[in-house]
């Protein structure tokens, strides 16, 4: 077993530390409402790695060092508290918790320590390198792989139009066909500061879906910090990677701004035992602006995102990304007013625009078997503008939470067919024939404390979606193939979902949702025309007449959780109806129908155990069966049993991780839908490290792969293998 | 300024004025003339969509007294078009009108032109007419250019009979659904062409550079005067091959294609 292979590593700290004064401090940490003392609160120290938990009876000591200090209360079921502290002497102190309701969705912190909570983010409190080592060691979720850049997102095996993948609450419509350009490679690690992942469709907060909702959320300015600022930089080897990141916050009075940029270029990469892979590299630029100004009740802040990324070689697919361009915009204004019976009003208005194209120039086009002997460059856009207010009402015991949501997007896509032979004209094609989707929405969200241990939350959503076509030429084509005119379309849906949860033990809970949640056809799949799936091999045409997917699903989840140990296990179960897939017409062409049904049942669970305040070890494993009926396989892409295991070790200057993966082999197979073939097992075993060097200074490096393994995900298009055996090192100042 | 609202009030009223004198119409907003002739105090204008050129061409003709220059809207009309090459001569599939009565002031006829003209050898259209107000009849002729095309094929057919088939509709084919129109006419001799009626259509569309056809393609039938109407669906701009076979009680009589380009 590699993993039981001996690693020896030799790290050189560099511990410099000044002597300071300590002073205790002895708290209490109370329930708001009975002011009952709460057991095992997680209690940290920000800035610091130090922190404690709170005893059987709500009592905690902490020994602080002399200054300012904001220490971070939470538990489960509880409201995080924030509370202040100059130590100049020793103090006490009293904490109240408020009972917090039910929340479909993971809060993962990315940035902030501490963490909300610990055996959630064990894996994210340190920096990682980008946004998708994030998002791939996050139980659940998995990435479909296509190049060495922009992994997609798939939540419990299902992605794309199944789920939602937002940006700060923002919707964001990705412009290539290809699915090139994933919402999530528009937010730098650096500005993701938090994760909200909603599995399954029980929150309908931010849309209707069947699979759930990822909303990466960004760093805002903050209005306590007059002027900080850091930068980092890095290299891997693994891909020969550059990459040059800063951010810095300003504030003053009522204003705060904050901004960051980040440059990364990267070559070919290498899969295991030294497989390069030509043509994998790219150049990507993102910056991002937020200006905030605070009144006493009120904050109003705008925010730009703007992503350029150039020349990414897709090794998995056809083509190569010549140019990707986003600018996302938003302006939001929040009311809060925590004494009132509205808690909060909160309004939102954005705007984005994704401009891709991507071309196979850079390809030999006279060997390939599918559309030999021509280039064929193609472009994507989109435009989406939308609004979101959100309403809070609390009570006693209860909140009422409405949400408006309205958006309207457009979409055009086109293909240009170049033949090598210079008899052959110019051929051309509309992919989207500027599709306008039209979507008005309205959510509520209510929450109920039925009694001291037993919450209840309910959700409704309906949504009004109207698609037209504008695009003459491409509108012909689809008219064409399905021989009739008249392809607009609207859809009217609603869902409904319901949750108990039941804190049966100051310990344990367990959580019971069910949902009829619906999600209506992605624009790709009413009107998408000739769109080639790389997976099977099929060009794909869109069916306006398509019936949304109607999903009934539940979910029982079990939490225990004391001061050193985190257990959460669930079993879930999603029944899909009217399964969106393609049927073959005539090969090559296959046209999206809703196939009966599918269904995915899987079981999730992690267990975090601290043994000591400075050694932690955590292991999550998942498994997911699923089936399609009509076709009589699985849901495509779906991944194996996966487990994985890791130790970490933090002192106050430096922190160690050991890291395993290891994937059971993926014999159940899509072949219908994505030709699949049996994907092999394997283990992949990493190590990080971090050491501050100086206060000001923190130097992180490590080795991934350490083994040099040459595997793919089952999710991998085309058996892309994963990276090979990397070392990296990143260099972070900060003033 | 202030002046241009009044005159372009004064300028509408002459184009309204224009309009509403009948006995000056013009057709030549809308079509092309190809000359006008006078024979027995009548005026005999010849009419086209467009120039000519080998494959169907609609051709109208406008009578008139030379006298006052009065429509004349009810006779009879023979258009025959005839080539001269090297001193001998053949005509071409020819429709002339059925009714005595002009429509929109025209008499519509129409040419199937197999062979484009040249400096040696021409056409020439023959018009006979005989008008229904005062019994004049008379004959005129033009000589007239016809470009070349690739709307037209001179088949011999599995019969050993020479049949002319044309792309008569549409002239620009677009990306989607077409309604398209063949013509089918066999010639019985060097000046006598007559519509086949009796024929059916396997039409099949594809691109030869993709390797892929199309779908809901509508086989032409038989409508009327040898005219067959189907539909023709192309998926995407480029170079099409339109593969026909034509049958006759199930056995194919005639296979030709035409090349398009959108």
């Amino acid at each position: 077993m590699k993993l039981l292979q001996p690693i020896i590593l030799i790290i050189m700290l560099n511990a410099a530390l000044q002597a300071q004064q300590r002073f205790t401090l002895s708290g209490k940490i109370i329930d708001a409402d009975t002011r009952e003392g709460i057991p095992y609160v997680n209690i940290l120290v920000e800035d610091t790695y130090e922190g404690t938990a709170s005893d059987s009876a709500g009592g905690f000591i902490l020994n602080l060092l002399q200054g300012r200090h904001t220490l971070k209360c939470m538990s489960m079921g509880y409201e995080m508290a924030r509370l202040t502290l100059d130590m100049r002497e020793s103090k006490t102190a009293v904490v109240m918790l408020k009972p917090h309701a039910i929340e479909f969705s993971e809060e993962i912190i990315i940035y902030g320590q501490p963490l909300q909570r610990a055996e959630e983010t064990y894996y994210l409190e340190n920096k990682l390198n980008t946004t998708d080592d994030v998002l791939e060691k996050i139980n659940g979720l998995s990435m479909i792989r296509r190049a060495n850049f922009a992994l997609e997102p798939s939540i419990r095996g299902l992605s794309a139009g199944q789920i939602n993948v937002l940006v700060d609450d923002m919707k964001i419509f990705g412009a290539c066909i290809d699915k090139m350009d994933p919402v999530t490679s528009y937010v730098e690690i650096d500005n993701l500061q938090k994760l909200d992942l909603a599995k399954g469709g029980f929150d309908m907060t931010y849309g209707q879906t069947i699979g759930g909702t990822l909303n990466l959320k960004t760093g805002r300015p903050e209005f306590n910090k007059p002027f900080s600022a850091g930068i980092e930089s890095g290299y891997e080897s693994v891909s020969d990677l550059r990459f040059l990141r800063g951010h810095s916050n300003w504030s003053k009075g009522q204003w705060a701004a904050r901004g960051s940029f980040s440059v990364k270029s990267a070559g070919d990469y290498y899969a295991g035992h030294r497989q390069r892979w030509s043509n994998s590299g790219f150049d990507k630029t993102n910056y991002k602006i937020d200006v905030s100004k605070k009144w006493a009740t009120q904050t109003l802040t705008m925010s730009y995102i703007g992503d350029v990324a150039e020349d990414i070689g897709y090794p998995a697919l056809l083509m190569d990304t010549r140019r990707a361009e986003a600018n996302i915009a938003g302006i939001e204004h929040a009311w809060n007013n925590p004494r009132a019976n509205i808690r909060s009003v909160k309004t939102k208005i954005y705007y984005n625009t994704i401009d891709h194209r991507m071309d196979d120039y850079d390809r030999d086009v006279t060997a390939r078997t599918f559309m030999p002997n021509m280039y064929m460059p193609m472009t994507g856009t989109t435009r989406t503008m939308g609004v979101l207010s959100e309403i809070n009402f609390t009570g006693e015991s209860q909140t009422l939470k409405i949400i408006g949501d309205v958006y309207a997007m457009k979409a055009f896509a086109d293909m240009t067919m170049e033949s090598l032979d210079p008899a052959a004209s110019p051929m051309y094609v509309v992919n989207l024939a500027d599709v306008r989707v039209q979507n008005y929405a309205i959510a509520l969200d209510y929450h109920r404390r039925l009694k001291t241990d037993l919450f209840w939350r309910s959700s409704v959503r309906a949504d009004f979606s109207r698609r037209t076509l504008h695009d003459r030429f491409g509108r012909r084509e689809l008219e064409g193939y399905w021989n009739r005119s008249g392809l607009n379309r609207s859809y009217f849906i609603a869902s409904a979902s319901t949750a108990f949860d039941y804190q049966f033990s100051v310990q344990h809970r367990l959580r019971w949702s069910l949902a009829r949640s619906i999600r209506l056809p992605s624009h790709q799949e009413n009107y998408g025309f000739y769109f080639y799936n790389v997976s099977d091999g099929f060009v794909y045409t869109g069916n306006p007449e398509l019936k949304p997917e109607i999903s009934y699903q539940t979910e029982v989840t079990f939490e225990s959780t004391n001061d050193r140990y985190a257990l959460k296990a669930n079993v879930f179960y999603n029944r899909i109806h009217n399964y969106i897939g393609g049927r073959i017409e005539e090969a090559p062409f296959k046209t999206y129908y809703n196939l009966s049904s599918a269904y995915i049942v899987g079981s999730e669970a992690s267990v975090y155990w601290g043994f000591t305040p400075s050694f932690g070890l955590m292991t999550s494993a998942n498994y997911k069966y699923s089936q399609i009926d009509a076709l009589d396989e699985p849901i495509p892409y779906m991944p194996p049993l996966e487990v994985i295991a890791s130790a970490r070790w933090t002192k106050k200057n430096y922190w160690l991780e050991l890291y395993g993966k290891i994937a059971a082999p993926q014999k159940r197979l899509a072949k219908i839908s994505a030709a699949e073939t049996v994907t092999d097992g394997f283990t992949i075993v990493n190590f990080r490290s971090g050491v501050k060097v100086r206060s000001f200074m923190e130097l992180q490096c490590g080795v991934e792969n350490i083994f040099d393994t040459l595997y793919h995900e089952h999710s991998s298009i085309n058996r892309l293998p994963g990276r090979g055996r990397n070392i990296y090192v990143t260099l972070a100042l900060k003033y | 300024m202030n002046r241009f609202p009044i005159m372009a009030f004064i300028v509408g009223l002459m184009l309204t004025g224009c309009e509403s004198n009948d006995s000056d119409r013009s057709f030549s907003d809308d079509y092309l003339l190809l000359g006008t002739y006078y024979n027995q105090g009548v005026k005999v204008e010849v009419y086209a969509e467009d120039s000519l050129a080998v494959g169907y061409n609609p051709i109208y003709v406008a009578l008139y007294d030379s006298t006052d220059n009065r429509p004349i809207e009810e006779g009879h009309v023979l258009l025959t078009p005839v080539m001269h090459m090297m001193g001998l001569t053949h005509s071409a599939p020819v429709e002339n009108p059925d009714d005595v009565n002009a429509v929109d002031g025209l008499f519509p006829c129409a040419a199937v032109f197999q062979m484009p003209g040249n400096a040696m050898e021409y056409w020439e259209l023959v018009v006979d007419f005989h008008e229904h107000h005062e019994g004049r009849s008379g004959e005129i002729s033009l000589q007239v250019p016809v470009k070349n095309s690739e709307r037209c094929r001179v088949l011999t057919g599995a019969d050993t009979a020479k049949y002319i088939v044309t792309w008569m509709a549409p002239l620009q084919t677009e990306v989607g659904m077409n309604d398209i129109t063949f013509t089918v006419h066999k010639m019985e001799s060097m000046m006598s062409f007559v519509p086949v009626t009796d024929v059916t259509f396997e039409m099949t569309p594809s691109m030869p550079s993709m390797g892929h056809g199309s779908p809901n393609n509508m086989n032409p039938s038989h409508t009327q005067k040898g005219h067959y109407s189907g539909q023709l669906n192309c998926t995407m701009s480029g170079d099409w091959r339109i593969d026909l076979v034509i049958k006759r009680n199930d056995v194919s009589l005639l296979t030709t294609y035409f090349d398009i380009v959108i």
